[in-house]
């Protein structure tokens, strides 16, 4: 006799199974092509605290990944979601750039 | 003479007749005939192409059965072109096994690989439904199964 149930279970099972290798799939993936990560994140097809999400675990195993992080864009300040962050033009303040230690 | 010997798989055309496509599911019926040592019999190969689950069920049971009113008992199912397939789809190949060996006859899948052939593994059922070998040797496999009943 056939267990409908159980292998419904399975299939669940197995699909998720599936979904995780995929994911790490891509993710091997797109370790081999930093490019590919850079452009994604650039043209915001991902969110950037995702990208950060996938910057970290990417670099805990692909640690030459790492240049990518500068290629992210800048964050924009807290509170400014919805509003376009023009920046600021005033100069910055010496005293506040820390000094080298022994300088 | 060994029996294995003694088999002659002669295949037929596709019947356009007999083939359906419906929503996510194509089935291209293809007969053959068997012939082992004095008797001959058909035999049925599905090629399926798009998915097996519970939205193609219903066209493939009608195929079946509308097959087996025609006499029809041994049937490869051969998956080369099968996208997906689910816990429905499953269960309903089971099922059909277990009715067709009831009736002194078969099912088996060939051509089973990618993401169908991993459910299966993941889902335990794969070295039932479809045992290792190609098309060829299921075809065989097929044509012996069962062994003839002694007169």
């Amino acid at each position: 006799m056939i267990d409908a149930d159980r292998l419904v279970e399975l299939e669940l099972l197995a699909r998720k199974r599936l979904t995780r290798e995929a994911i790490e799939s891509a993710r091997t993936d797109l370790a081999q092509h930093p490019s590919l990560v850079a452009a994604i994140v650039a043209k915001g097809l991902l969110p950037r605290p995702d990208a950060l999400s996938l910057l970290k675990d990417l670099k805990a195993e692909w640690p030459s990944v790492i240049d990518i992080e500068r290629l992210l864009p800048p964050e924009a300040p807290p509170g400014s979601e919805d509003e376009e962050w023009v920046g600021g033009d005033d100069p910055i303040d010496p005293s506040l750039i820390p000094k080298p230690p022994g300088a | 003479m060994s029996l294995e010997n003694d088999v002659q798989i002669q295949p037929g055309s596709p019947q356009p007749d007999l083939s359906v496509a419906s929503g996510p599911l194509r089935i291209i019926v293809q007969p053959y005939i068997v012939r082992r040592g004095e008797e001959s019999f058909g035999l049925i190969r599905l090629w399926l192409d798009g998915e097996l689950t519970e939205r193609t069920l219903d066209v493939m049971s009608r195929i079946s059965v509308d097959l087996r009113r025609r006499g029809a008992r041994r049937f490869l199912v051969d998956a080369h072109r099968l996208t997906d397939i689910d816990a429905g789809g499953v269960r309903w190949l089971l099922d059909q096994l277990d009715t067709l060996r009831l009736w002194d006859g078969d099912l088996r899948m060939t051509n089973v690989s990618g993401k169908v052939r991993l459910l299966l593994d993941l889902m335990d059922v794969r070295r039932v439904l479809a045992p290792e070998g190609d098309a060829e040797v299921a075809l065989r496999q097929l044509a012996l199964a069962p062994e003839p009943v002694e007169a």
